[in-house]
């Protein structure tokens, strides 16, 4: 559970409200589900992300000389957002035991940045545990997700976990990513097909697109921040799975401006920024109409969504793209705090209204007593 | 090979077959069906319920089981048979022991403790259980239903009587498993419901909301019923989750609710939702920390005040382990007969009360042909059977019940009835098995149809419960215009 000293500042933004009637009644969430229903969004798109990373990279990598599959991997690990963890003090905190550092060390070796992207249980962003958590998560929501989407996020689970470390498997590594993104479609497809478009629905939908905007930025950030190297465009593209989308809409034009504009603004690619923020909007806005708390990030959405869809950010990225990436990615960070920040009901109550009543005591009902003292 | 090579009839009641070795009308489909079968065929159906179970979820966890916690649920293929005609007599058992358990509640906890006054009770048996709760004192269900949802083992003795082995009034589970297994057996295979006519299961959840929604609050319309449980490690969170699904309600837990101003609420992303009805499946002593253990992170501070306030409703109500004491046990035929003046229509197994020096005295004679049982343990733990236990068990057990016999009764050894059960050499063998009916009580007592059927899968034990890894069978209600009109078997 997250520690109220951290909402404080939030809480009284939003009187507390109460509803006796049936009104929201079936249409609304538990705040704990909700934040489950997020993880559960969060992990699902961050597993096909991380697997589409390892199917893109490990055979290209495999070719290079030492030093370039050092920069290679460190760019990976950087989108996915572990170099910092990995560069701050080389181990995990001592998580159970597990050294970063060692792993970067060895970052030429494949087999262990596979495992550890892939079935360190150490490591909580690896696909293994996060598999793990989306079924834990999902378990606690059981009640209200479809049947579907529980069975085949549990049925991956079990083909999942036991999976052996990389030189002891017999298993092409392809053909586990395969099956792991083949997964990841069905339960977007059941997400899609099956599941009532409720306040639960939302959450996981928000999840997915923040995740998936946060990656894209990322994957942009760290591919194009290093100006030593030529700008590989086919592999941020592929890695960004736009590469068929780009080749369509700009056939084989190099210039960096362009290619980060699609990815930013492109209205009809479904991982560009933009879509994605279209998405939270919408889903915001209906959460919003309800729920007052959804007020900051709903405007804080709509805002990067306005200017990324009506400004010009052409014109933004010619004077500089890593300063507009900056940017977007410290606004999408933002708009993940408020997000969680609403989800926290406003739980402190104004005292403890309550007293002892010994066996069959009249209940004096305090709010009805203190209408009365009013009137 | 036929399934039936080798199957030994022994001397305890079969189900299935008569003592000669002929099979029961109800049974005669059943049988020849099984005969049909070959392993090879058996053991496809058996992994595709195995791998149903495992791909749904369908657990049962085991305490302190390295295995990890999470164990698939076990059925057997071969489903238990119950006609119409048996069934409508247990039902009418089972009511008749809620309703006389209702009434005993209510003259308890509402202070007036009048068959404590007329002798019909002891005073002491009552203050000295363990399940005797002070805090539910002034707290009135609606309609006097203290047993919402109850689950009454049945047994059947060496002459195929059933008979009542013990109550569970407090959180009894196990429904979901009935619905399980039949959606299983449907699935897996289908052709053994040919030539009978079963009636469903599925109407559970339908039943169970409109009895808790009888439950709310008078001044409420339209209640708002929730389901609360421990959490995702509870051994029955599975079934937890088919309730709040099966209703169409939400499952909450303890840190979802917030008590203010004698009133519950469950935590919204658009603030705070009053709730009317809670259906608990934690135990009374976790339920509000303020009142109970400090120590419980599952339940809800205040909540016992609110209960107190009448503004909210919950099932099962709190204290009902002084019903479903095992010593109290002992005394339900003369509380059936006192509250409604009737005769039990279910007997009781003849049990002796530890705590009585007499029938103390007389028990600890035949310790070794007995049946030990705590009174307040509940999933089969620290059971003794005398005749399958060594010496230096029954010596151990007799020192504990010198030390505390109020928190012990012996019974007399029901030798429980048996059906064909698959082993894992791939053949039918008799294994014993009991009864799990559940009996829902609101404004109106119905009972529901069928049961759970446990099944202890080790040759010659006793030990059903699913907490010390027994099996299920499906079980079958028949309807009463089944063609094939069983002979009746004597009841009582």
């Amino acid at each position: 559970m997250k520690g109220i000293g951290v909402l404080s500042d939030h809480v009284r933004e939003h009187p507390v409200s109460y509803s006796t009637s049936g009104e929201f009644r079936g249409m609304t969430i538990l705040a704990r589900h909700a934040e489950s229903m997020l993880w559960v969004g969060r992990y699902l798109e961050r597993i096909e992300a991380t697997a589409r990373c390892l199917d893109c990279e490990a055979d290209f990598i495999v070719h290079l000389k030492a030093e370039d599959a050092q920069r290679e991997w460190e760019k990976i690990l950087q989108t996915l957002g572990f170099l910092q963890t990995l560069n701050s003090d080389g181990s995990a905190g001592g998580s159970g035991g597990l050294s970063y550092g060692g792993i970067l060390r060895s970052v030429d070796n494949v087999l262990s940045v596979v495992d550890f992207l892939l079935s360190e249980t150490r490591n909580p962003g690896s696909v293994v545990s996060m598999v793990y958590s989306v079924r834990e998560n999902l378990r606690s929501v059981r009640d209200r997700i479809p049947v579907e989407l529980w069975e085949e996020s549990n049925g991956l689970y079990l083909r999942i976990r036991d999976l052996e470390p990389m030189s002891r498997r017999s298993q092409v590594l392809h053909e586990i990513l395969l099956m792991v993104r083949q997964s990841c479609m069905a339960l977007s497809g059941i997400l899609h097909e099956f599941m009532l478009r409720d306040d639960g629905h939302a959450f996981i939908v928000i999840g997915r697109m923040l995740e998936r905007s946060i990656f894209t930025v990322s994957l942009m950030r760290s591919c194009l921040s290093d100006t030593s190297s030529v700008v590989d465009f086919t592999r941020l593209l592929r890695l960004a799975t736009s590469l068929q989308a780009y080749r369509r809409h700009h056939g084989y034009s190099h210039q960096v401006s362009v290619a980060v504009a699609f990815l930013l603004a492109a209205h009809n690619l479904p991982h560009s920024v933009l879509s994605c923020m279209t998405q939270v909007e919408q889903c915001l806005d209906d959460l919003q109409s309800t729920a007052a708390a959804f007020h900051k990030p709903r405007r804080r959405v709509g805002l990067l969504r306005a200017r990324l869809e009506f400004g010009a950010i052409e014109g933004e990225l010619e004077d500089g793209y890593i300063r507009v990436l900056d940017d977007v990615a410290e606004e999408l960070n933002a708009l993940a705090t408020d997000v969680m920040l609403a989800l926290s009901p406003p739980i402190i109550m104004p005292a403890v209204r309550s007293q002892y009543l010994r066996p069959g005591q009249e209940s004096p009902r305090l709010g009805e007593a203190s209408q009365g003292d009013a009137l | 090979m036929n399934l039936f090579a080798g199957y030994e009839h022994g001397d305890n009641y079969d189900e299935a077959f008569h003592d000669d070795g002929s099979v029961r009308s109800e049974y005669k489909h059943m049988v020849e069906r099984f005969r049909s079968i070959d392993i090879a065929e058996i053991n496809r159906i058996e992994r595709l319920v195995e791998e149903e179970f495992r791909r749904q979820g369908i657990t049962f966890n085991v305490y302190d089981d390295s295995e990890g916690s999470e164990r698939i649920w076990s059925m057997d293929m071969f489903p238990r048979i119950i006609t119409a005609w048996e069934w409508d007599t247990l039902a009418r058992g089972l009511a008749q022991r809620v309703d006389a358990f209702n009434h005993f509640l209510g003259d308890i906890y509402s202070g007036e403790g009048a068959v404590l006054a007329d002798g019909v009770l002891p005073r002491w048996l009552v203050t000295s259980s363990q399940g005797f709760e002070r805090n539910a004192f002034g707290i009135t269900p609606s309609h006097g239903a203290y047993c919402n949802v109850s689950g009454i083992d049945l047994v059947r003795d060496r002459s195929g009587k059933y008979m009542v082995l013990e109550d569970n009034l407090r959180n009894p589970s196990g429904i979901s498993y009935v619905v399980e297994n039949r959606a299983a057996t449907s699935k897996a295979c289908p052709r053994i419901f040919d030539y009978h006519s079963v009636q469903p299961v599925e109407q559970y959840g339908r039943m169970l909301r409109s009895t808790l929604e009888s439950m709310a609050p008078s001044a409420v319309d339209s209640p708002h019923v929730v389901v609360l449980t421990p959490g995702i490690f509870n051994s029955a969170y599975s079934e937890h989750v088919f309730l709040a699904r099966s209703m169409g309600v939400e499952l909450v837990e303890g840190r979802d609710l917030v008590v203010d101003d004698h009133a519950v609420y469950a935590r919204t992303i658009k603030g705070l939702l009053a709730v009317d009805v809670i259906y608990r499946r934690i135990d009374d002593s976790f339920l509000d920390p303020v009142a109970f253990r400090p120590d419980s992170t599952l339940g809800v501070p205040g909540l016992l005040n609110a209960m107190r306030a009448g503004t909210v409703a919950v099932c099962n109500a709190l204290g009902n382990g002084v019903a479903d004491d095992k010593a109290v046990y002992a005394y339900v035929p003369k509380l059936i007969k006192y509250y409604l003046g009737e005769d039990p229509i279910l007997d009781n197994v003849p049990t002796y009360i530890m705590s009585d020096p007499e029938q103390r005295a007389e028990a600890m004679k035949r310790l070794g042909e007995l049946v030990v049982k705590p009174v307040s343990q509940s999933g089969g733990y620290g059971v003794l059977i005398g005749p399958h236990s060594t010496e230096e068990q029954i010596e151990q057990v007799k020192a504990k019940v010198e030390a505390d016999p109020r928190e012990w009764i012996a019974q007399e050894l029901v030798e429980l009835s048996c059906l064909p059960t698959l082993t894992g050499e791939g053949r039918l063998a008799q294994r014993h098995v009991d009864l799990r009916p559940f009996v829902l009580s609101g404004e109106t007592t119905q009972v529901f149809t069928g049961g759970l059927t446990r099944v202890a899968l080790r040759e010659g034990s006793m030990i059903v419960n699913s907490s010390q890894g027994g099996g299920s069978k499906d079980t079958w209600v028949m309807t009463s215009d089944s063609a094939a009109v069983p002979a009746p078997v004597v009841i009582t």
